[in-house]
């Protein structure tokens, strides 16, 4: 890819383990921006919101006022992919982006981390390894008949209310 | 928006996170994987 061509992804670093989200899109040819306060999410043409401790990352977006720059920025349709602690922090007693509840730790604290394949609708290539590390399910969500996108032990872990993501998997879906 | 309840940038498949750069490359509308 050349230089010039590479979007400029916003990580989420308050806390988490957003330095992993940030070598993933690297390899794959991303910039990324460690995201910190409001003036780094100028440019950036999409954010990871990565796992993490729920609780301090809000804190955190508290203290450096980012939760309003935050909520216009995805509410202009900036792409965002949230990822455990992401997921918590998009839901409705969060930063309230997403229509649903996510039940923090649900799967069970540390000890009870594990791996799993997961089938996610309008991903091609089989199951998506995932890591399931004091995960939250999704315990309620808005009347969406198409989300969730995929569920563990009949719990929904995947939701893409955005119409972009969805064609973006649908479109994947259809090659 | 899209949210999941694991980690996948620890898992070594990357296609969450692929899928997630062509979105961006949808709405930028322009090639972001040459």
């Amino acid at each position: 890819m050349a230089p010039d061509a590479a979007p400029l992804i916003g990580v989420l670093a308050i806390q988490g383990d957003f330095e992993a989200h940030g070598r993933v899109l690297r390899r794959l040819g991303a910039n990324v921006r460690e995201v910190r306060v409001p003036a780094d999410l100028e440019d950036v043409a999409g954010l990871v919101i990565p796992g993490g401790e729920s609780t301090t990352i809000m804190l955190g977006i508290e203290r450096e006022r980012l939760a309003g720059p935050l909520r216009a920025v995805v509410r202009s349709g900036l792409p965002v992919l949230g990822s455990c602690a992401g997921l918590i922090l998009l839901d409705r007693a969060h930063l309230g982006l997403m229509d649903m509840t996510a039940e923090r730790n649900a799967f069970g604290r540390q000890i009870r981390s594990f791996e799993a394949d997961i089938e996610l609708a309008g991903l091609p290539g089989g199951p998506l390894h995932a890591i399931f590390i004091r995960a939250p399910w999704i315990a309620a969500h808005g009347p969406d008949r198409r989300d969730p996108r995929g569920s563990f032990d009949g719990h929904p872990v995947v939701r893409s209310p955005g119409t972009d993501a969805r064609r973006c998997l649908s479109q994947r879906a259809e090659r | 928006m899209l949210a999941v309840a694991f980690h996948s940038e620890l898992s070594g498949d990357d296609r969450l996170h692929i899928l997630f750069l062509e979105w961006v490359q949808d709405v930028l509308g322009r090639s972001v994987r040459g």
